[in-house]
């Protein structure tokens, strides 16, 4: 009789962990993070190697725009979407599978304008180089200027595409 | 010592507080007194424990970001009140503020020696509030982008990527179900 009891229990936990785990509201998710790596040199760009992508018209416009990012040429190296969790950390490797250029970051809340709170750190081969805490909106990236590489500097870019805080 | 010690000088001596001529005398006293010497001697060897397990002082992480940090609630504070005070005061709020400045900003030099402070230049819409670099040698400079609809944060004194590692990556991927969380080992 006990053993059986043991089983229904365990049967019932079973069934039951799905929605134990679910009510962990910290890993909810209130938006969507885009990291895209972008390198801009004056050098040729055959240096880069030819597994580099070009950029849409409109992007590079606006890097180009911004007068520490004016470069002849611009190219992309990488992007990753993640989602932002409620009160959980992610991470966001543009460069998947290498962990050269790596971004952490977790939820703050939201700013009274509306945007996205955010403490975000910044970590090149497995160093963190940067903490910062901005605010995001949808469709108002950041930009960092970072290390060099192959006579270019890369060019973080990072955009909120989600924002269900802001409702 | 034929006379028994008061409860203060016995409790100085459990806790190796005495010295000289009082400890001797203690000392002698206390051969005849086995169950407190074997006290004394558990409540020292307790506190030694602990002395080895648990620091004397711990140094917050990120010391500097979080001074700094307190620093602008601070100004943001003081801007927020300055209008309310009565007309009478604000002749000593005047005097005060730089006084507070000058305070604040030797605190933060003095909170902040260990590494060199990161250079700021905050935008009149701040989208950034504050920006920490561990690495002394690298300083951040933030600046709003208004054409771009951006803001920008340069990096300087950042190490170069080595020009043969190979940097591209694989296209954007997005993993919005909750339960596929990036996992990244960050060991060194």
């Amino acid at each position: 009789m006990s053993k059986f009891l043991s089983l229904s229990l365990n049967f019932v936990l079973l069934l039951a962990a799905p929605e134990i785990m679910a009510e962990d509201s910290g890993k909810e998710k209130v938006g969507g993070l885009c990291a895209t790596l972008y390198i801009g040199t004056d050098k040729d760009v055959v240096k880069l190697g030819k597994k580099v992508s070009m950029l849409d018209t409109a992007t590079e416009k606006r890097l180009r725009s911004i007068e520490k990012m004016r470069f002849k040429h611009y190219r992309k190296l990488g992007s990753d979407i993640q989602p932002v969790f409620r009160s959980y950390e992610n991470w966001l490797a543009p460069l998947k599978p290498s962990e050269e250029i790596l971004l952490s970051y977790e939820s703050r809340g939201r700013s009274n304008d509306g945007g996205m709170r955010l403490d975000l750190e910044l970590w090149q081969h497995k160093r963190k180089v940067m903490k910062t805490d901005p605010v995001l909106q949808k469709g108002r990236p950041l930009f960092i200027l970072g290390p060099k590489w192959r006579g270019g500097t890369l060019i973080i870019a990072v955009e909120l595409v989600e924002n269900i805080l802001s409702n | 010592m034929k006379k028994e010690p008061d409860q203060t000088t016995l409790t100085q001596w459990i806790d190796g507080e005495l010295v000289g001529e009082e400890l001797q005398r203690v000392e002698t006293w206390a051969q005849n007194h086995p169950e407190l010497l074997a006290e004394r001697d558990a409540i020292q060897a307790m506190n030694q424990s602990i002395r080895a397990t648990i620091p004397a002082s711990i140094e917050p992480p990120y010391g500097d970001f979080f001074n700094e940090r307190i620093l602008r609630h601070i100004e943001s504070e003081q801007l927020t009140q300055a209008p309310t005070l009565a007309p009478k005061r604000r002749i000593w709020q005047w005097l005060m503020i730089p006084t507070a400045a000058a305070g604040m900003a030797f605190c933060f030099y003095v909170g902040t020696r260990v590494a060199e402070p990161t250079s700021i230049t905050s935008p009149a819409n701040i989208v950034v509030s504050s920006i920490y670099t561990p690495d002394g040698d690298v300083s951040a400079d933030i600046f709003r982008a208004e054409g771009a609809g951006a803001t920008v944060i340069v990096l300087k004194g950042l190490t170069d990527i080595p020009d043969d590692l190979e940097m591209v990556g694989n296209p954007a991927t997005d993993s919005s179900n909750g339960a596929s969380m990036a996992s990244i080992s960050t060991s060194y």
